[in-house]
């Protein structure tokens, strides 16, 4: 197991309730897990957990069987990369100088990146394409392009895990599946990928793992098409949804009822 | 691929085309404060005094020109040389560290808590030793107190980092005055002004011996962690996701601009504008990457401050204090520089 979390708990203030309890789970590389969860669920820190921002107050995160309290922090940022929700930068970096800045954990304190580290990130913008942006300064470009640096970043960090947080967020509908394919195809590379989302038919489209981060902070994992189900989106998002299976498509999808919700209302 | 690696080397090869050139009119730069000034030493003769310090030839200049190029002009110049890349490198750490661009050095109240230190010895009648120590003792203490705020109110918040400077700033500036209100307006006052103001007419090489080490080695760490302060621009959680242990590298970093600024103050007073211009100058020539940006700064500061510093002494036959100088060149500057950022935003 490239990733092991055992019983994480985590909350913000010492008075406050935690924000995550007794969190558990495993992913193995080239697997998918999907997070599902409401707004301020704590979707985003367990994230945060696992990338070794916040510290969890009680339980233990394996990064390849390693405890990640006890790992150099630079060795942690070669397991695992983090692609935020949305960033910005105060300076405007080129893409290519933003996207070589992954390379950091791969360098020395003292080391700047060399011509090899530079042709890693241009390998890597070719491989996501988009090279086109490699001289475009970074806090001018689009949203979804600026996403698309981060995740340049993310692989140029060469991590076995690679984190996502709501990617499909500020895409536009098109970009949204294309999102999707890349994440899978991350996946097929032989990644471990992390995502949240707020959208539960992605998680079916998906397949693989999906867990469901419920308002009192407990996970449940199962395969998408167990967990994900009419009494569970109503537990999480208290709508009622309709699990249907289409068969244009040959698949389950899930989507909104709003007949019911109006129904019972009367 | 090919063509990336191309453009890749073309970009290196500019910036070594830029730099090169920036090394090439700082030398000629320093030649020419050497030989300008009440009196004149020609290019010539300046160039033959350095070599006859290390091969014998024959004199064909004035024991004069050699007395005013080595002893008197020399130690100012080395003293700009110094004093223009400390301020302006420590702008580029504190800008690209509190991820402000608009910030300098004296943000953290060290300039202010070094002139508070320097007015407190004149006051006790202090040799210039005394000075110097104080200066540099007050500059630090005023960094501690505006990194210790922060710490009390446990917001590490870097903001909070900066209204703390500000408010450090404006308790030393106050210290300051009472010190003018009560000092001796014959002798005292006079000498005071005049650090506040900034000069380097009273630079020796004793000044250098003690200062010169400090700058440099401040200099030196800086530029072997520069491309770390990409990374802390980019903020705390993005950087510690990149394996950067952000308390200690900031520290380090805070450390060493602030070693830097503390000694600049020491040798010439207060100075402003170029620690917030400077860095500016450079992003504009080689883009946002420290990498880059921190060498070209450096560079771009000494010729800077040699500049000015020759204005001071040779524009009239009095001398103009460089803090007026960097005021009244700076200030204008830094106007063209806010508009081009705006132009760039929109």
């Amino acid at each position: 197991m490239i990733l092991e979390v055992e019983n994480l708990s985590y909350r913000y203030r010492k008075a406050s309730s935690p924000i995550l309890r007794d969190v558990s789970f495993q992913l193995d590389s080239g697997e998918i897990m999907t997070i599902l969860g409401c707004n301020g669920a704590g979707k985003s820190t367990l994230l945060n957990c696992l990338g070794n921002v916040f510290e969890p107050i009680s339980g233990r995160i394996f990064l390849g069987g390693e405890d990640l309290r006890t790992m150099d922090l630079r060795k942690a940022a070669r397991m695992i990369s983090y692609v935020p929700q949305n960033h910005t930068a105060v300076y405007s970096y080129t893409v290519r100088d933003f996207i070589v800045m992954g390379r950091a954990p791969h360098l020395g304190i003292l080391q700047s990146p060399g011509e090899k580290d530079y042709e890693i990130a241009d390998q890597v913008m070719k491989e996501l394409g988009i090279s086109r942006l490699a001289d475009k300064a970074y806090t001018e470009i689009s949203g979804g392009e600026r996403q698309q640096a981060l995740i340049g970043r993310a692989i140029v960090q060469q991590p076995k895990i690679i984190l996502f947080d709501e990617p499909t967020n500020h895409l536009d509908y098109g970009n949204q599946l294309r999102m999707i394919r890349l994440v899978r195809e991350l996946a097929e590379k032989g990644y471990a990928v992390l995502m949240t989302t707020h959208m539960p038919d992605h998680a079916m489209l998906l397949g693989g793992k999906t867990a469901i981060l419920d308002r009192e902070g407990r996970l449940r994992v199962g395969k998408a098409e167990e967990v994900i189900n009419e009494k569970t989106m109503d537990e999480i998002y208290r709508i009622k949804v309709k699990i249907v299976y289409v068969p244009e498509i040959e698949r389950k999808v899930c989507v909104f009822d709003e007949n019911a919700a109006v129904g019972k209302e009367k | 691929m090919k063509t990336e690696k191309n453009r890749g080397r073309k970009k290196q090869a500019e910036y070594k085309g830029l730099f090169t050139a920036l090394l090439v009119l700082t030398i000629v730069l320093v030649l020419l404060a050497l030989c300008i000034g009440q009196y004149r030493v020609s290019a010539l003769d300046v160039i033959k005094i350095f070599v006859s310090r290390v091969r014998s030839i024959p004199a064909t200049w004035d024991v004069q020109a050699e007395n005013v190029v080595l002893n008197l002009r020399l130690p100012r110049v080395i003293g700009a040389l110094l004093v223009g890349a400390a301020l302006s490198v420590s702008g580029s750490v504190y800008q690209g560290v509190f991820k402000n661009p608009l910030v300098a050095p004296d943000l953290l109240g060290v300039t202010s808590g070094a002139c508070v230190g320097a007015a407190a010895a004149i006051l006790m009648h202090m040799n210039s030793w005394g000075i110097q120590i104080f200066a540099f003792l007050a500059g630090i203490l005023a960094v501690s107190i505006t990194l210790l705020i922060p710490k009390l109110l446990k917001n590490t918040n870097i903001t909070m980092l900066v209204l703390s400077g500000i408010i450090v700033k404006g308790i030393m500036d106050s210290v300051l005055g009472l010190m003018k209100y009560v000092a001796d307006p014959e002798t005292e006052l006079q000498s005071i002004t005049y650090w506040q103001l900034g000069s380097l007419t009273k630079v020796l090489p004793s000044d250098l011996m003690a200062t010169a080490p400090v700058i440099l080695t401040g200099m030196m760490v800086i530029l072997l962690l520069r491309w770390r302060i990409n990374i802390l621009s980019l903020g705390d959680r993005e950087a510690r996701s990149l394996g950067v242990s952000v308390k200690k590298m900031r520290n380090v970093l805070i450390t060493c601009a602030t070693l830097l600024t503390a000694s600049a103050v020491c040798l010439c007073g207060t100075i402003g504008w170029v620690g917030l211009v400077i860095p500016h100058l450079s992003r504009i020539l080689t883009g946002p990457d420290n990498k880059k940006s921190v060498p070209v700064t450096i560079l771009l500061g000494a010729s800077f401050m040699v500049v000015i510093d020759t204005l001071a002494r040779a524009m009239t036959s009095m001398e103009i204090p460089l803090g007026i100088l960097t005021g009244l060149i700076g200030a204008p500057f830094y106007i063209i520089v806010l508009m081009r950022q705006r132009m760039k935003l929109s």
